[in-house]
């Protein structure tokens, strides 16, 4: 996302901030292009938390509306995707609360099982399925940081940014959230 | 786990993520060349990654575009609501999402704008119906309701109702007649009056130009009531909205005895069954509310074709105004069956009421009696009385909690709009206990659904409702709830407006942290950070 993560080239800093620029004058085709760059790891993110690909796309949306409402008070000299981050993870959260307080709905296996590959065989599929039941049983605040750390592949630093908590906090709950699944999950 | 393992276990997730220090990370690296469990747990940990990180998430490139330009319209469409926002200075409190209530209601607690009839004409019922209030029924919890029988308490309060609190009204808990629903008012002010000319001509002056049901019985025991005890509150909503002229307290007293006689007994002759009601006569203004699910079963006869008009009226209101439209199309309209139930309900207990007083006697005949030993014919009036209202306690109450069941019933199949419609009668119950309930409940159930729409001004509304209820009921048994809610929707407003909401915001935090912190309730110490980090404070 930043320069810990030069991994990602399609956000290379110096075109967001353009971007950003031009966007906070009121030139939405130009924040329409910053939409276009980002939605996946915004929609990716939405699938693995709320586990619903419809309430992903109304998660993108909404995250990009809040971001255009609120984009007089961003930093154009700081990075544009922890803060999406950031925005879509509260909104999901708030909506992740909402439902654990309603009947318990059914968990849905909205991350759809790839097809069998040549590397994975029908026991490692099983272990990955068993492994996402239980990912879906974490507590949200572990499991939040989970997926920040091995699908959005985030830093520390980042997802500490994102969720505006100490990289120690951090850090702990993503030792409890493995050893949970290290327990659970039995090979 | 060997004791080695001590102190390397809990840093083995960031050893597997590269993010230790260099000296943890070499003592663990040295640990892990050694340990085989250790090394079976590193193992685990990159299969979890691997099954979080797996699976298909992807789409076409057209299905990208799609969501893009999605996007793109509502960004657009954001940019025209904000700016019609800054045109309309204050109109931003009292815009609501279109289709909400189907659009037709401003709000769920609207009812008081007059779109809303049968709402209106519940509430008015429910009014009636507790019109003679006793210390008791003041006190009497939802609880209480629940378990279908008061326990009466020790009374604390005098009689005369509490208005709405002033919050209420702000907030649209109680809402005025706004300049937008002016034709919606009009329109039901003509129904309404058209109501009190079929009930005027059998109720004679006294019920003529009041509210109906308040106030309106031209019963007997009008004559002893002091002015402060009918619950007229020119303040509340549903009633104001149907109120052409509320007449002056004293009408009854002076006027009500004298024109009803006739009237009532031109009627007991008309009457079907042969009852002689008076009692009929006194409930007549509530009657319509009845009607609309149950048509004039025992019309007396002479009245039958005003009533048939009426009924139209109501129906067509009813359809165009209230029940029928407070679901949005996706949802399924609450089931008519319940509210059908409940007025045939209500009626049933109503025929089982006991028989009415015999027509008032003349105030001034009852004060010289005063002085004397009460004569036969007052103290049976008396008994009667009081037995009445007894029995109207029992059923008000008996019917606030039929509403408060049926917004249950609504809330468990998952009807959120029909619960809201439903509670919201209660509201201006002017029982304190039964309206913090169902305003507490209101708060929680309006809370959730604002959050989920995501629409920050119904976030505001709601986070303002939950100001206003703390303000008026400090030591409400709700009150942590209600802080716990508030907190949460006010982090969910701040962020999107940081330039409004600030300040109730961190209210709302200070609060929070003053009562809770989050050392004893982590699960909003998430909110209290987003209204912190949204304030720069």
């Amino acid at each position: 996302v930043t320069e810990s993560a030069p991994r990602r080239d399609e956000d290379s800093a110096p075109e967001d901030r353009e971007l950003v620029l031009r966007a906070r004058q009121g030139d939405r085709a130009a924040f329409g292009l910053l939409v276009r760059r980002h939605q996946r790891r915004i929609h990716g993110l939405g699938v693995r938390l709320l586990r619903d690909r419809d309430d992903a796309d109304d998660l993108v949306q909404e995250t990009f509306v809040r971001a255009w409402r609120a984009l007089e008070r961003f930093d154009p000299e700081r990075p544009l995707l922890p803060w999406l981050y950031r925005i879509a993870t509260n909104r999901a959260m708030s909506l992740l609360e909402i439902r654990r307080r309603r009947p318990a709905e059914e968990l849905t296996e909205a991350v759809a099982d790839p097809g069998p590959s040549p590397q994975e065989d029908a026991e490692r599929r099983r272990l990955h399925r068993e492994v996402r039941r239980e990912v879906d049983r974490l507590p949200e605040e572990q499991r939040v940081v989970l997926i920040l750390r091995a699908a959005e592949d985030l830093s520390y630093r980042e997802i500490a940014e994102v969720l505006g908590v100490p990289i120690g906090t951090v850090m702990s709950r993503l030792s409890r959230a493995r050893e949970t699944l290290r327990k659970k999950v039995r090979r | 786990m060997s004791d080695r393992c001590h102190g390397i276990r809990d840093k083995l997730s960031a050893y597997a993520d590269g993010e230790l220090p260099a000296a943890d990370e070499e003592r663990v690296r040295a640990h892990v060349a050694e340990c085989v469990e250790c090394r079976e747990a590193l193992a685990a940990i990159a299969l979890a990654d691997e099954a979080v990180a797996g699976g298909d998430v992807s789409r076409s490139e057209e299905d990208w575009e799609r969501l893009a330009a999605r996007v793109d319209a509502a960004v657009a469409q954001a940019d025209e609501q904000d700016r019609r926002a800054a045109e309309a200075e204050h109109g931003w409190r009292r815009r609501r999402k279109p289709g909400f209530f189907g659009g037709l209601l401003p709000a769920p607690v609207a009812f008081g704008s007059a779109g809303t009839l049968v709402a209106a004409l519940l509430v008015v019922l429910m009014h009636g119906l507790l019109e003679e209030r006793t210390p008791e029924t003041d006190l009497l919890t939802a609880e209480d309701m629940l378990a279908a029988r008061g326990r009466p308490r020790s009374a604390e309060r005098d009689s005369a109702p509490p208005p709405p609190p002033p919050e209420l009204r702000a907030l649209g808990y109680v809402v005025d007649a706004e300049p937008e629903a002016k034709e919606k008012e009009e329109e039901a002010r003509q129904t309404l009056a058209s109501f009190e000319k079929g009930a005027g001509e059998v109720g004679g002056a006294a019920g003529g130009g009041r509210a109906p049901g308040v106030g309106a019985a031209p019963r007997a025991s009008g004559v002893e009531e002091s002015p402060a005890a009918a619950p007229a509150p020119a303040e509340a909503g549903p009633v104001e909205a149907g109120t052409a002229e509320p007449a002056p307290a004293e009408e009854p007293v002076e006027a009500g005895p004298a024109e009803p006689a006739p009237a009532e007994a031109s009627r007991a002759d008309a009457s079907p069954d042969g009852r002689t009601d008076s009692d009929e006569a006194a409930l007549r203004p509530v009657e319509p509310g009845l009607r609309i699910s149950e048509p004039a079963a025992d019309a007396p006869i002479g009245e039958e074709e005003a009533e048939a008009d009426v009924d139209a009226e109501a129906e067509a209101d009813v359809a165009s105004g209230s029940w029928a439209s407070t679901s949005s199309p996706e949802a399924p309209p609450p089931d008519p069956r319940t509210l059908s139930d409940l007025a045939e309900d209500y009626a049933k207990r109503r025929a089982a009421s006991p028989p009415p007083p015999p027509p008032p006697a003349p105030t001034k005949s009852l004060i010289r009696q005063r002085g004397n030993a009460p004569s036969r014919p007052d103290a049976m009036t008396r008994a009667l009385q009081e037995q009445r209202r007894e029995t109207d306690q029992a059923l008000g109450l008996a019917l606030a909690r039929e509403v408060y069941l049926f917004a249950q019933e609504r809330r468990q199949e998952g009807d959120i709009e029909g619960a809201i419609s439903a509670l919201s009668l209660l509201l201006d119950n002017e029982n304190g206990r039964i309206r913090e309930q169902a305003w507490a409940d209101l708060i929680s159930l309006e809370g959730d659904k604002a959050i989920e729409e995501g629409e920050v001004v119904e976030i505001a509304r709601v986070g303002s409702a939950a100001d206003a209820f703390l303000r008026e009921y400090p030591s409400s048994r709700f009150r942590l709830g209600v802080i716990k809610r508030r907190v949460r929707l006010w982090a969910e407003a701040v962020e999107q407006r940081p330039d409004l909401y600030c300040e109730p915001a961190r209210a709302a935090e200070t609060d929070w942290q003053q009562t809770f912190g989050a050392q004893t309730d982590p699960e909003n110490a998430e909110s209290s950070r987003r209204i912190r980090q949204a304030c720069g404070w």
